[in-house]
């Protein structure tokens, strides 16, 4: 997948925790766990709303485009 | 968690079941006594018309029973996995095991029996014509169950991506 979740590298710099995080923003750790593990299919804006008023950041710290390498 | 399936619903199921295990019954009755059964209906010409005379095996009136017999057996053969198949997906229902791909595979598997019945009735319309209207009906019936195997395989595509927004 080319867009990458750098959610752990925020969560890491702002000091907190899954789960604070999660009751922060009001989703499920089950949930936030397929978001930072990279299992997550699609993003709500609801969702990356709160998560990057959680974090005070902007969406482009959370969310990283990485091109796919090209099959050889 | 608390189980909010409407009664109706189980009692559908339930009354399918039932009508599996009547089927089940019926096929198993035609095995015992498939064979008067056919002899019924070739000699009532309910089945013994028309065949096709390019294969001279087909002359002899005989020969073309045996194949009617024939066709007959592999059909009611083919049945029994239909029914244990359809079965088994209403027993996933009656769990709530509804957009899984368990239940795909046994429509796959429902609708290859159906086209094998198709397969063995077109061949044995060669030694009675009226076989073609069984065909049709397999193949009909193939076709339908591999629509609805089609919309749900759809359809646990599209849930697992709900699944997976967060």
């Amino acid at each position: 997948m080319a867009i990458i979740v750098n959610l752990d590298v925020m969560m890491a710099r702002r000091k907190i925790s899954a789960g604070d995080l999660a009751t922060k923003i009001g989703i499920t750790p089950a949930n936030l766990s397929i978001l930072k593990n990279q299992k997550a299919k699609a993003v709500r804006f609801s969702t990356l709303n709160d998560i990057c008023e959680a974090l005070q950041c902007q969406p482009g710290d959370i969310l990283e485009y990485q091109p796919d390498e090209p099959a050889k | 968690m608390e189980n909010k399936t409407k009664p109706s619903y189980n009692m559908w199921i339930n009354t399918t079941l039932a009508a599996c295990v009547v089927f089940f019954i019926c096929c198993l009755l035609g095995d015992i006594f498939g064979y008067s059964f056919c002899r019924f209906c070739w000699h009532g010409a309910l089945f013994g018309d028309g065949y096709l005379t390019a294969i001279p095996f087909l002359d002899d009136r005989n020969n073309r029973f045996i194949c009617f017999l024939t066709c007959f057996y592999l059909s009611t053969g083919l049945t029994y996995p239909i029914l244990y198949f359809v079965s088994k997906l209403l027993l996933n229902l009656k769990k709530d095991v509804v957009f899984d791909k368990k239940n795909t595979r046994l429509m796959t598997g429902i609708s290859a029996c159906c086209f094998l019945i198709c397969l063995v009735c077109i061949l044995g319309a060669c030694a009675s014509a009226s076989l073609c209207v069984i065909a049709l009906v397999g193949l009909f019936v193939g076709l339908i169950v591999q629509c609805v195997r089609l919309v749900m395989d759809k359809a646990i595509d599209m849930r697992d991506e709900l699944d997976l927004t967060v």
